[in-house]
C-alpha cells in the first residue's frame, strides 16, 4: 500500500484547506439560520407552489423552508457543500492517472516494480478515503456547530448520516468518472471534462424534470436524481440515495483500470 | 570431459534483449526493426543524435509503451511485468517527480516500492555528490534535480542499470564522480546501458557501443572498431600556406578547406601520413575540434546509411 500512503500523504495538506472551507461554509450557512426560522412569509409562498415546482426546491412531502432540515436541505445539501465535494472529487479523481502522467511524473515510478492496475487501485482508495474524511469533516463541523443556532432540532443522527452518505457516493461517482477520463486518455482535461458533463447535466436535469413532472423512469436514470429526490435530512436513510451511485462507480474505475493498465504511456 | 555447458540446457537470459524491435507513431517510425543482445556486466554504449530513438527503445524495454512489432526481454522478462523492473535502475534523460518531494522522500517512496535499498550505500551517494536530502526538489538546480536522479536510479544496486543521458546538466567534476560509480557497479558486476549523443561519455564508459539513425540501428562494434572507423578533423595553423595538392591525395583524406591561417582536413582512420606530410611544413598551431558525435558520426552515417 505504498502508493496508497504516498497519494494520501501528498494530498493532506489540501485536503485540510478543503475541510477548513466546508467549515466556514457550514458556519456562514447556520448563522443565517434564525432570521430564516423567524420569518414564515417565504415558506408561505413555497408552500403555495405546485407540488412538482416544491420539489425543485427540495420541498416535497410537506417539509418547511424554514424548518432546519428544509432549510439545512436547501442551503448546503442541494447547494454549495455538494457543489464543492464535487469539485473536489472531479479535480482530485482527473489527477490520479491522466494528471500525474501529464505532469510526466508517472513514468518514473512505474520503473518501479509496481504493476499499473495496482498503482490506479491504490490511488482511487486513497482518493476515496480523503473525500470520506473531507465529508466526515464536514459532518463533525456541522454537528458540533449547529446546536447553538437551533439549526438541528427535528434532524436526527440518522438523517444527518443519511444525507452525508448521500453526499459521498454522489461525489465518489464524480471522482470515478474523471479518473475513468483520465486513465484513459492520459491527460486531466477529458476526466474534468466528462465528470463536469455528469455534474452540471445532472444537476439541471434534476431540476427540470422535477419541475416538468417527468415520469419516474426518466428521472431515475440521473444520479442526481438519486441523492435529490427525497429530503434526506428529514426522511432519513435512504437505499436508493446511497447504493445504486455505489454500483455505479465501479463501472467507470473498472473502465479506466482496464485501459490504463495495457496502453502506451504518453 | 568436462560439461562446461550442458546441451539442452536454457541460456541465461541477457539483461536486454530485442528482437525486431518496431515502434510507430503514426506514420512516424521511431524505432525501426532493433535487434539488440546486451550481456551481463557490460557497458553498453546506446548512442545516436537526438531523436534517433534513444528513448523510445527505453521506454519500449521498460514497458512504458508496447512495441508495433517485435519484441524486448529485461533478464527474459517483458519489461511490462512489474518483476522485471525489480532489477532495474532508472535514470530518465528528464527527472519528473512531484516538486515537493525531496530527495529523502523520493528514496523513502522508491525504497519501499522496490522492497528495500542499500542504506549505507545511499548515504555514501548523498556525500558524494554532496546532495542535501531535505530539500523540496523544487528549490533545487537542474545539477542537483540531476543527482537526485542519479542516486534513486543506483540506491537498490540494481543489476541492470539504464543511463538516459545521465551526465547532461552535470559539471565536469560531477561527471567525473558519476563516471567513477558507474565504472564502480560495472565492475560489482552490474550492466549499463547508456544512451547518449555525445561520444566522450560514451568512449569513457562502454566497451560496446550501438549506434542508431532515425530508429535503426546503423552498427554495433567495440569502441576500438569505432574509433578506427571515425573521421577526425584536423586544423592545421602553418607560417606560410600550405601548398595545394599537399594532402589532397594522401590515404584516409576526406576533405581539404583552405583557410587564412592554413588547412582543414577531415581524416579517416590513422592521421599518420597527414602528420607526416605536415612535418615538411612550419606548423604554429594543430587545432582538433572536440569529437561530438554530431559532428564525427552523423555526417559519416548519414552517407553510409541507405
Amino acid at each position: 500500500m505504498t502508493i496508497f500512503r504516498r497519494t494520501f500523504r501528498d494530498r493532506r495538506r489540501a485536503l485540510l484547506w478543503w475541510t477548513l472551507g466546508l467549515v466556514v461554509i457550514n458556519v456562514v450557512t447556520l448563522v443565517f439560520y434564525p432570521t430564516v426560522r423567524n420569518s414564515q412569509s417565504f415558506d408561505e409562498l413555497v408552500q403555495q407552489m405546485p407540488e412538482p415546482l416544491r420539489a425543485t426546491f427540495g420541498m416535497a412531502g410537506g417539509v418547511s423552508l424554514s424548518s432546519a432540515p428544509g432549510y439545512l436541505w436547501v442551503r448546503l445539501f442541494s447547494s454549495l457543500l455538494t457543489a464543492l465535494l464535487v469539485v473536489y472529487a472531479i479535480v482530485g479523481g482527473a489527477s490520479l492517472v491522466g494528471g500525474s502522467e501529464e505532469d510526466g511524473t508517472l513514468e518514473l515510478i512505474l520503473a518501479n516494480p509496481i504493476s499499473r492496475a495496482s498503482l490506479a487501485a491504490q490511488r482511487v482508495l486513497a482518493l476515496a478515503a480523503l473525500l470520506a474524511l473531507l465529508v466526515l469533516g464536514s459532518a463533525l463541523s456541522l454537528l458540533l456547530l449547529a446546536p447553538p443556532f437551533s439549526a438541528l432540532d427535528g434532524i436526527d443522527g440518522a438523517g444527518l448520516a443519511a444525507a452525508f452518505a448521500g453526499l459521498y457516493t454522489l461525489a465518489l461517482l464524480h471522482a470515478a468518472v474523471a479518473f475513468a477520463g483520465g486513465a484513459i486518455s492520459g491527460r486531466r482535461g477529458p476526466g474534468f471534462a466528462a465528470a463536469t458533463v455528469l455534474a452540471a447535466g445532472g444537476f439541471l436535469a434534476q431540476g427540470l424534470l422535477t419541475a416538468a413532472d417527468a415520469p419516474g423512469w426518466v428521472r431515475n436514470l440521473n444520479p442526481w436524481h438519486w441523492y435529490l429526490h427525497t429530503n434526506l435530512l428529514a426522511f432519513g436513510p435512504s437505499v436508493s440515495a446511497v447504493l445504486p451511485a455505489l454500483l455505479l462507480a465501479v463501472v467507470p474505475v473498472a473502465a479506466g483500470v482496464a485501459s490504463f493498465r495495457r496502453r502506451d504511456l504518453r | 570431459m568436462t560439461a562446461a555447458a550442458a546441451p539442452g540446457a536454457p541460456a541465461m537470459p541477457l539483461p536486454i534483449e530485442a528482437r525486431g524491435l518496431t515502434k510507430s507513431f503514426g506514420r512516424l517510425t521511431a524505432v525501426d526493426s532493433l535487434d539488440l543482445a546486451v550481456h551481463p556486466g557490460e557497458v553498453f554504449g546506446f548512442l545516436g543524435p537526438n531523436g534517433a530513438g534513444k528513448t523510445t527503445t527505453i521506454r519500449l524495454l521498460l514497458g512504458f509503451i508496447n512495441p508495433s512489432a517485435g519484441t524486448c526481454t529485461l533478464f527474459g522478462r517483458s519489461g511490462w511485468e512489474p518483476g522485471a523492473r525489480r532489477r532495474v535502475g532508472y535514470l530518465p534523460a528528464e527527472l519528473a517527480i512531484d516538486r515537493r518531494y525531496t530527495a529523502s522522500d523520493v528514496i523513502e517512496f522508491f525504497g519501499e516500492l522496490r522492497g528495500g535499498y542499500d542504506r549505507q550505500f545511499t548515504r555514501d551517494l548523498l556525500d558524494r555528490f554532496a546532495l542535501d536530502p531535505s530539500r523540496p526538489l523544487g528549490d533545487l538546480s537542474t545539477g542537483n534535480r540531476r543527482k537526485v536522479g542519479i542516486v534513486q536510479a543506483f540506491m537498490h544496486r540494481p543489476d541492470l542499470l539504464i543511463l538516459d543521458e545521465p551526465t547532461s546538466g552535470l559539471d565536469p567534476l560531477l561527471q567525473q564522480e558519476f563516471h567513477r560509480l558507474v565504472r564502480e557497479e560495472a565492475s560489482r558486476g552490474a550492466t549499463v546501458f547508456l544512451s547518449s549523443h555525445v561520444l566522450p561519455e560514451v568512449e569513457a564508459l562502454a566497451s560496446r557501443v550501438a549506434i542508431l539513425r532515425k530508429g535503426r540501428l546503423v552498427t554495433v562494434a567495440s569502441i576500438a572498431e569505432l574509433r578506427r572507423r571515425a573521421r577526425q578533423r584536423i586544423d592545421l595553423f602553418t607560417a606560410t600556406p600550405p601548398p595545394r595538392g599537399l594532402f589532397e591525395t594522401l590515404p584516409g583524406v576526406r576533405q581539404v578547406t583552405y583557410h587564412d591561417g592554413g588547412v582543414q582536413l577531415l581524416v579517416e582512420g590513422s592521421v599518420d601520413p597527414v602528420v607526416k606530410a605536415a612535418a615538411g611544413l612550419t606548423v604554429e598551431r594543430i587545432h582538433t575540434p572536440g569529437q561530438d558525435l554530431e559532428d564525427l558520426f552523423l555526417e559519416y552515417y548519414q552517407e553510409a546509411a541507405p
